[in-house]
């Protein structure tokens, strides 16, 4: 596993601060922000249907039904208008079908 | 009597048609058919989930199916796979990449919403219940689903 330097702003200093009060150790606080701002990242791709729900459980590293809870806490789902549009008129021409 | 329908799953729809209680209810006048890596991914690899395991009691007592593959691919590859085997009318699923490559692949795709809108319209669902079914699939779902698939219902008139 690789390290990253990243030059602290004042943002940064202060939420390290206020998590340093609350007992968590520098690293542990920044690996949080990070895993934070990853998990914001992908939920945003999710939306934007640039990946799978599995791509992100991937990137993720948990399985799918954690995955959905977050994704869906962040984002809820992601399927646009006009995708349930085309769902709806399937559902009714089959529906007349039979 | 009208053949039931034959849909594949995927793991979404799966889980979130659990999570509302509706699962059985669609089980009920669907088939439904998933393949062997929708099956780990949600009723066998995630033993902690309550709901996990109702998947797991629905696939013995045989309300979904669970087709083995001989690949080992990811699930929605396998879901696509036992489509392409024949005697499906469609796949559902909630992921929007999977459903654009559906849609740009001509392959007939339900929502989990639009599940229960069809039961409506075969009048295997109430108006009410229907109602009560995507109002607790909404934070699951879009804004734009929950809304298209409620203005749907709110319109129908039997």
């Amino acid at each position: 596993m690789g390290e990253v330097m990243v030059a602290r702003d004042q943002s940064i200093d202060k939420v390290l601060d206020h998590m340093r009060r609350s007992g968590i150790d520098e690293r542990s606080a920044i690996k949080k922000i990070i895993d934070l701002g990853i998990r914001d990242y992908v939920s945003e791709l999710f939306k934007e249907g640039e990946i799978s729900i599995r791509d992100a459980a991937e990137i993720l590293q948990l399985d799918l039904w954690q995955t959905m809870e977050i994704l869906e806490e962040k984002v809820g789902g992601n399927v646009g208008h006009e995708e349930e549009m085309k769902a709806l008129r399937l559902a009714r021409k089959l529906a007349e079908r039979s | 009597m009208a053949a039931i329908m034959k849909i594949v799953m995927d793991s979404d729809v799966l889980i979130k048609l659990t999570k509302i209680g509706s699962k059985e209810i669609v089980g009920s006048h669907l088939d439904l058919s998933i393949p062997r890596k929708v099956s780990e991914e949600t009723a066998m690899s995630s033993g902690s989930f309550a709901d996990a395991k109702l998947i797991q009691r629905n696939i013995n007592e045989g309300i979904i199916h669970v087709s083995e593959s001989f690949s080992h691919e990811r699930g929605e590859v396998e879901a696509l796979n036992l489509y392409r085997s024949g005697g499906f009318e469609l796949i559902a699923s909630d992921d929007k990449r999977f459903l654009n490559f559906l849609e740009r692949n001509n392959i007939p795709f339900l929502t989990s919403s639009s599940l229960l809108v069809y039961l409506l319209y075969k009048n295997k669902l109430s108006k009410n219940d229907t109602i009560k079914y995507i109002n607790n699939l909404r934070p699951h779902i879009s804004n734009a689903q929950y809304s298209a698939a409620m203005s749907e219902v709110e319109k129908w008139e039997k």
